[in-house]
């Protein structure tokens, strides 16, 4: 792995102190969870669905269309209520340089290590931002892909019998159903492979699923973990706030990162 | 025959496959209300007390879910065994059957039908182009008789039927009249569609004039529609005897027998149909069109009224795609029709109806006594025959 | 008892010019793709109606292209009336023949025709229809 020099002085290690990096805010993780379920529910009553299982098809359907509502708005309100997280978001994933050819001729930021290269030694991967490339990329998939299938899914609603509650009713004629519906399952089908390797790494997979706890708990990153995989993130993090904490053994017991530098403020004194 | 034709009876021509996607675009276009819709997404099926067989969910489902019952088989059978098999072909399947082999929407490829039907074996190759010409010499004296009648003319008392009269040569039509119009039966045309007349010629004139016990003979209809093969196993239709009509198939069929026959059907030399049967004016070729039905026997009515040919066989006033037409025709009358009428001429006010469910408007005028037509051609599938439901599926998507 | 610092870092507050970018950007574009899309395939669904103007165009152009223009011109029509069911003349809807073979009823009417059809020879509608003509040319 990379391990680079911290220049970012709010970012550096010192004795006695103890860094806590705060990843996702309060609306990224409210946004992220709705996106989720509503993402889920519609992935496997799709399947449903397409599949022809016998299931109450009706209530099965207009289930899938108002999660899928939930999956489209989170975001949108998201946008419009928090669009500084987004927008940095957005240039993460669409910032790319040579750190990010590097991760993919690593190959794949060396995941595939243990598996193809078994005795050889890792290979080198490059200094990652706060997303590496993989993620990055498939951030691209999962917002251009949930896009197309909250267009195609309103289409494919609007289009069909009553239309959305007889509120809205539009006719595409047989050609443009086919494409739509079409289209809509090539969607279906993408999203749901990157989201079957979002998934695994993100709280299967034993070197990463720490990332799960980030997501659904406070919000908070390792700081061995990040310096490790998100090296150059830690160059562009500000100071968010300081306190002074006292070193008890429940403390100590919660938070194992703080026993380096408990121990430090110990040493000093 | 015989058992295709009861299940198509009770069961109706068209059904809806079991991995129906829900997606709702067969419910907008049935005329008749047929399908049944249970909510969002739920599979459709069809209800054969309402279905006109007309194949308009058919071609128009996006997937192709829905299929139609098919007599190749019989077909085939007849074609490899003894019988004399006669086969006749609707106008609008040579509008349309190109496009089953990749040629352009829009081509005419009448003499490639014609040649393609004989290499398949059909032992006399007629055109219902020339039972279209028998349906409008037979629908036009109807009418003219039934005006005659309402204008109190002598010798026209007894003729039968109300005016406006309605044409009869849809299936899908008459179906839809009879289930939603039962009290108003007497205003449609009494004339059988092209496609039966000509059978019924067939396997009597036809019989006796080519020398052939009609016992022997098979005869075959191909369609652009798929209601055609719910017509021919009415029970009404045996006037000749026999069956008159053994087995429709659809333009989509023909093409599929095409090419399960290995003929290449871009580069057959184009031939004529058989006389005797075969010869068709093209007032009987544009009955596949909205307005066609309506054209050709104004053509008609004019010279034997008029005692003149029209100057323009065109009559674009009928012609358009709008779901209710109308147009009004001044026939000046000739001497002899002006001693009996008293009258000079004729303001002949007709209406043209694309779609079954678009008749609406005019049969409410009609049963309250307020039409101002006298002749009314109804096509069930929107456009004509050349959108039947027995046509290759074109979606274009934009 | 022994303390230490602990210090949260996080992502800087503001944003880049060219975040604010992408981000207004993607929200946009993601705005104006719902539009366009929706709006194409709404919008032309009428054209899709073509082919069928083509189909018809195929009938009307055979039409003109014909020398026989009219029905009651059809030279093999006019030999069907003369030569069997109008024998001697071409009347249609007059005789037996023509009724039988040409013409049919509608609903609640279709059983008893069926039963008349069945009753009713074929020879006997044609000797019918011959003794009709012969009285009709007298």
């Amino acid at each position: 792995m990379s391990e680079m020099t911290i220049t970012n002085p709010a970012a550096q290690e010192q004795p006695g102190l103890e860094l806590r990096i705060f990843k996702h805010n309060l609306s990224t993780r409210i946004m992220h969870l709705c996106v989720a379920i509503g993402f889920m529910y519609c992935g496997v009553t799709g399947l449903l669905l397409f599949f022809g299982a016998p299931v109450p098809r009706s209530f099965v359907a207009l289930s899938h269309c108002l999660l899928g509502v939930l999956f489209i708005s989170a975001p949108a309100v998201y946008v419009v209520a928090n669009f500084r997280s987004f927008s940095r978001f957005m240039g993460t994933i669409f910032h790319y340089d040579r750190d990010d050819v590097g991760w993919i001729a690593a190959p794949m930021g060396g995941y595939l290590d243990p598996y193809l290269f078994r005795n050889k030694p890792p290979h080198y991967v490059p200094p990652q931002e706060k997303y590496n490339t993989g993620q990055k990329l498939a951030g691209i998939c999962l917002v251009l892909g949930g896009v197309m299938l909250a267009i195609t899914g309103f289409l494919m609603w609007a289009n069909a019998g009553e239309g959305i509650f007889g509120l809205v009713k539009i006719d595409i004629g047989p050609g443009g159903t086919w494409f739509i519906w079409t289209l809509h399952y090539v969607m279906a089908l993408l999203m749901l492979a990157v989201f079957a390797v979002h998934f695994f790494l993100g709280a299967i997979y034993k070197e990463t699923n720490v990332e799960f706890g980030t997501m659904f708990k406070d919000g908070t990153a390792d700081y061995a973990y990040t310096k490790k995989k998100h090296g150059k993130w830690l160059q562009s993090l500000e100071v968010i706030d300081e306190e002074v904490v006292e070193d008890t053994p429940e403390y100590l017991a919660q938070h194992p990162e703080a026993k380096q530098a408990a121990s430090g403020a110990a040493q000093e004194k | 025959m015989s058992n295709i034709r009861d299940l198509i009876l009770s069961e109706g021509v068209i059904s809806i496959r079991d991995d129906c996607k829900g997606c709702d675009d067969c419910v907008k276009v049935c005329p008749n209300n047929a399908i049944t819709v249970n909510g969002l997404g739920t599979k459709h099926v069809i209800d054969p007390a309402k279905c006109l067989s007309c194949g308009q969910c058919l071609i128009t489902c996006p997937f192709g879910r829905i299929e139609d019952k098919s007599m190749v088989q019989e077909v085939k059978e007849a074609l490899a065994g003894n019988k004399v098999v006669v086969v006749q072909e609707a106008p609008a399947v040579r509008a349309g059957l190109g496009e089953a082999f990749g040629l352009e929407t829009g081509t005419d490829v009448e003499g490639r039908m014609i040649a393609a039907l004989q290499q398949l074996g059909f032992d006399h190759v007629y055109d219902t182009v020339f039972g279209a010409d028998m349906t409008i010499m037979e629908e036009g004296h109807e009418l003219i008789g039934r005006l005659m009648r309402d204008m109190g003319v002598p010798g026209y008392e007894t003729v039968e039927g109300k005016i406006p009269q309605f044409t009869s040569c849809c299936p899908g039509w008459v179906r839809y009249a009879e289930l939603n119009y039962p009290d108003m039966l007497e205003h449609l045309s009494t004339a059988k569609s092209p496609m039966m007349m000509q059978a019924a010629v067939t396997k009597t004139y036809g019989a006796q004039q080519l020398g052939v016990d009609p016992a022997d003979m098979f005869s075959v209809a191909v369609m652009p529609c798929t209601s055609k093969k719910y017509e021919a196993s009415r029970p009404e239709f045996i006037s000749s005897g026999y069956r008159d009509i053994d087995a429709v198939i659809t333009t989509r069929e023909l093409a599929q027998m095409i090419e399960e026959a290995g003929i290449d059907f871009d580069s057959l030399t184009p031939d004529e149909p058989e006389s005797l049967l075969g010869m068709g004016s093209g007032a009987g070729v544009i009955f596949g069109n909205t307005g066609g039905v309506m054209e050709a026997a104004l053509r008609t009515a004019y010279a034997a009224l008029s005692g003149e040919e029209l100057e323009t066989f065109e009559i674009t006033a009928v012609r358009g795609d709008d779901a209710v037409r109308s147009a009004t025709v001044t026939i000046p009358l000739s001497d002899e029709w002006k001693a009996v009428a008293g009258v000079e001429r004729l303001d002949l006010n007709v209406a043209i109806v694309s779609g079954s469910q678009n008749v609406t408007s005019v049969m409410e005028e009609v049963a309250a006594g307020t039409s101002p037509y006298h002749f009314i051609e109804v096509m069930n599938c929107p456009g004509g025959c050349v959108n039947g439901g027995g046509q290759p599926i074109n979606h274009e998507i934009l | 008892m022994s303390t230490h610092t602990q210090r949260t870092i996080g992502d800087p507050k503001g944003i880049t010019r060219r975040e604010a970018l992408i981000g207004a950007a993607t929200a946009i574009g993601s705005i104006l793709a719902a539009t366009a899309i929706g709006g194409v395939f709404v919008g032309t669904y009428k054209k899709v109606y073509e082919y069928i103007a083509k189909r018809k165009g195929v009938l009307y152009a055979n039409d003109q292209a014909r020398p026989l223009r009219t029905s009651h011109s059809n030279p093999e029509i006019i030999a069907l009336y003369e030569q069997y069911l109008s024998p001697g003349a071409v009347a249609p809807s007059r005789t037996e023949l023509s009724h039988r073979l040409c013409h049919t009823v509608y609903g609640k009417n279709v059983e008893a025709h069926v039963a008349e059809l069945k009753s009713r020879s074929l020879e006997s509608a044609e000797q019918e229809t011959h003794a009709y003509m012969e009285t009709f040319k007298a």
